[in-house]
């Protein structure tokens, strides 16, 4: 009896030990190939021709929608930031998703807004749409008022009256660096195969200092909990999202900024309203589309330049919500999307990043949270075995701070990074740091995040069943 | 010493300007952003002014609306690249008194702005 | 050489060892070997990523004095563009640019085609034919042959900026070797040379190119003006069907203006 049950201790000692090591070393590795990949990214920089890109008739129009919700105090920057963008064409469609504050009132005044002909209908369904204004300053500015719908009606909303072959959605705080509709178009312009989407580095704007629309001075904040994020950002997007691309495997580009091409986009129905990840549900479904219609040339890219700033939480309450959210909208498009779980037709995705995600990011976190729960109770105790001790530290602590590290050295190689070497070894400081509490803290919201999803699928099958008892 | 108030916030080209007003004896006053235009029109009180229209902040061409709205009638000279031809036209619409293509040769930049200079 | 590894391990994480006896942490026996292979792995990985914190360390540090140092040796050829643009003669051009150092030759050519970029006309000829006296477009020609992507690319740009015709031959050449992307910055160079005379080449690079890349030909090919118009029409009657609706429009349309322009 007594060897059953160490058996069993040993088998979950060796499975939360593993589950770190290949959820770390997995990143790791992923890393290397963001290493190289970015470098020689750097390298094309140079002579990239950015400024014959922007200035070509031939060079893609893009629509730029912006969904706004109570933003009257940022949107009026935010438009003339878009508005003075290095690019040939372009548009920028802001929709007010039914503000109860004076975000139209804000446009209206500052951008001398006239009533223009409402489109015909698409086949995208959307909250009424009262009205639609074009400016008489800038001819590519338009401004839909719209009954409130949520950010995902906002979007499709915006993408019915788009006009352009491409389309970005940009969030209404979010700050867009001036050559960024270049750089992203850059890959669909010179990729030999066709490019359906792409994504680019989000930066934390928390401390640098924003003037007329732009970012002036790169600088850290003077709170940790923006710079904890700055260091997991860069982590997120260089270690992970690099490397996915890589394999045309990538699941999530974030909401803040991504360019679709549009027809595909309105092909698949636009943005589903019944998540909260409306993003990465947008991304997984344009890769199921292509490959379930055998369409697999493709690449939905990511390119490593910082494209969009974006304030963070310095909160707890904020980010805690921000997380939880997040959590949920990614098991909400794991659990929409099983068919692709190892099923070789979706190639990359099915075979390695769907299932990675599920295991790692998705329901992992439960095993991740168990094993601290468990390490830091038996450490209580003393009950623990060294070569366990050991061997998490190692995965859990050791692992964790490389990667960390890691992504802070992808940052530094990376267009406009933080210019004075304080900031970089204050950046250095937090990615240690960061291992002992805040990634747990992370890891802690992301399980409430789980409880929540759980919790709302257990309130759907409710409503279900009731509905059904009622119908006999 | 006649007053030139410049808007370019390319180094090299900037540069250039500066050299190329100095050997006509004038004062070049060389800004990076035009968003203090208007004030700094009214301040400097410049024979010409020289405006690119790709500037952080606000571009050269909602710049020159506001000169012209403020009733500044100085001559607006816009420095623009020659893919925007649509810019070019909107520029005339915006006020400007002439346009000079970038790449430009100084004799050509000289023949444009010489009749403001005199 | 395990209790080696291991020692210097459990000195990282000595805090926590604190409660085991001194010697069961280094005792290998008390290790189950699925957990010591997890241990050896974290262990490798931390020296690579250690390995590559240095690296980039040394290499950012060489790269910011070789920016100051550039950066000073700049000022000094910036007197060049000076005495261009006040049309002094090209004797005295010349001795501003020339390099006077090891290493001055890249920078002071770096200083020459900045300017190079935004002029045309006569001072563009002069700093053109400082280039050529100064074995500027030789240089060049030769980097065209090395061994390192980045100073092919570069010197391939170098020439475009210069309008050198003696690159077209090995430009056209390029072409049939290089990568994607080094193709496209030999393709604009060529477009900035601006000699009718490579027209065919573009054509037949047509038929390799994948078809996204056809706008962008098309674009770089309406820089020549005219003379392309002919092979512009063409193409996109021999190449219709790899077109879009859209791009194809936006082709004729460019014709369209490019004709109003000429009349």
């Amino acid at each position: 009896m007594n060897d059953w049950i160490s058996g069993i201790l040993h088998a979950v000692d060796v499975t939360v030990i593993y589950y770190f090591f290949f959820l770390n070393g997995i990143y790791l590795l992923l890393s290397l190939v963001a290493f190289r990949e970015i470098y020689q990214h750097l390298l094309r920089n140079i002579y990239g021709g950015f400024e014959s890109l922007a200035h070509s008739p031939l060079t893609p129009p893009v629509s730029i929608v912006v969904p706004a919700y109570n933003e009257e105090v940022c949107i009026g920057l935010t438009a003339n930031n878009l508005l003075h963008l290095d690019y040939m064409r372009y548009e920028v469609i802001i929709v007010n998703d039914g503000s109860t504050d004076r975000t139209l009132e804000e446009l209206r005044r500052q951008f001398r807004l006239v009533p223009a002909p409402t489109p015909p209908e698409t086949s995208l369904k959307t909250s009424p749409v009262r009205a639609v204004y074009r400016s008489e300053l800038h001819h590519n500015l338009i401004v839909v008022d719209k009954d409130n719908g949520g950010k995902a009606d906002a979007l499709n909303a915006g993408l019915a009256l788009a006009r352009h072959p491409f389309f970005c959605s940009i969030d209404a705080d979010a700050v867009l660096e001036h050559d960024a509709l270049q750089r992203v178009i850059r890959p669909i312009m010179e990729s030999p195969v066709r490019v359906i989407g792409v994504g680019g580095i989000i930066r934390v704007s928390n401390g640098c200092r924003v003037e007329k629309g732009r970012i002036t001075k790169i600088d850290l904040s003077l709170s940790p909990l923006p710079v904890f994020q700055v260091v997991e950002y860069f982590r997120a997007f260089l270690c992970g999202r690099t490397g996915f691309s890589r394999f045309n495997a990538l699941l999530i580009v974030s909401g803040a900024f991504a360019v679709f091409e549009r027809d595909l986009v309105l092909a698949i129905g636009g943005y589903r309203k019944e998540t909260v990840g409306e993003d990465m549900d947008l991304v997984t479904r344009l890769h199921a589309y292509m490959r379930e219609h055998d369409l697999h040339d493709y690449r939905i890219d990511f390119v490593p330049d910082p494209v969009c700033w974006t304030e963070v939480p310095s909160s707890l309450r904020v980010l805690s919500r921000q997380r939880r959210r997040w959590q949920k909208g990614l098991l909400e498009v794991l659990s929409e999307n099983t068919r692709l779980l190892f099923n070789p037709r979706y190639r990359g995705l099915g075979l390695f990043a769907y299932p990675f995600f599920l295991i790692f990011e998705g329901w992992g976190i439960v095993l991740e949270v168990l094993g601290y729960i468990v390490f830091l109770l038996g450490w209580w105790f003393n009950a623990l075995e060294p070569d366990f001790m050991l061997a998490f530290l190692a995965v859990a602590i050791l692992c964790g701070t490389m990667l960390s590290l890691t992504g802070v050295l992808l940052g530094e190689m990376t267009p406009r990074s933080y210019p004075k070497a304080r900031q970089w070894l204050r950046l250095i400081a937090y990615a240690v740091i960061e291992n002992f509490g805040y990634r747990q803290l992370i890891s802690v919201l992301r399980l409430l995040g789980t409880l929540d999803f759980i919790r709302r699928r257990g309130e759907w099958g409710r409503m279900e069943r009731r509905g059904m008892a009622e119908q006999r | 010493m006649k007053k030139i108030l410049i808007f370019e916030d390319n180094s090299e080209i900037q540069l250039i300007l500066k050299l190329f007003f100095k050997k006509r004896g004038c004062e070049p006053l060389l800004y990076g952003d035009a968003s203090e235009a208007v004030e700094l029109a009214r301040a400097h009180q410049p024979a010409l002014i020289l405006m690119d229209i790709i500037m952080p902040g606000k571009d050269g061409l909602e710049a020159c609306k506001e000169l012209r709205s403020q009733g500044i009638t100085t001559p607006i000279v816009m420095l623009t690249s020659k893919a925007f031809r649509e810019d070019r036209e909107r520029g005339m619409l915006a006020g400007a008194t002439a346009y000079i293509l970038k790449p430009f040769n100084p004799k050509d930049l000289d023949a444009v702005v010489h009749p403001f200079l005199v | 050489m395990q209790s080696s590894i291991l020692s210097w391990f459990s000195v990282l994480a000595a805090p926590a060892c604190a409660q085991f006896p001194p010697g069961v942490v280094l005792d290998d026996a008390h290790f189950r070997s699925s957990l010591l292979f997890v241990l050896y792995a974290s262990l490798c990985l931390f020296w690579i990523v250690i390995t590559l914190f240095v690296y980039m360390l040394i290499f950012r540090i060489y790269h910011s004095l070789r920016s100051a140092y550039r950066e000073k040796r700049k000022e000094l050829f910036r007197q060049g563009v000076e005495l261009t643009l006040l049309e002094e003669p090209l004797e005295k051009v010349m001795d501003a640019f020339r390099p006077r150092r090891p290493g001055d030759l890249d920078i002071s050519q770096e200083v020459l085609l900045e300017a190079a970029c935004h002029l045309k006309g006569p001072p563009f000829d002069m700093l053109r034919e400082t280039a050529y006296r100064l074995g500027f477009m030789e240089e060049n020609l030769r980097s065209l042959r090395s061994r390192s992507r980045h100073r092919r690319g570069r010197a391939m740009e170098a020439l475009g900026i210069l309008r050198s015709s003696q690159a077209i031959v090995s430009l056209l050449d390029i072409l049939d070797h290089e990568a994607l992307d080094l193709q496209l910055t030999a393709l604009r160079a060529l477009a900035a040379i601006n000699d009718p005379v490579v027209l065919p080449y573009f054509m037949r690079i047509c038929d390799r190119l994948p078809p996204a890349l056809l706008p962008r030909l098309i674009s770089l090919m309406l820089e020549f003006g005219s003379a392309a118009h002919p092979h512009v029409r063409e193409l996109l009657i021999r190449h219709a069907n790899r077109f879009s609706s859209r791009s194809y429009a936006e082709a004729l349309k460019e014709i369209a203006q490019g004709l109003e322009r000429t009349l």
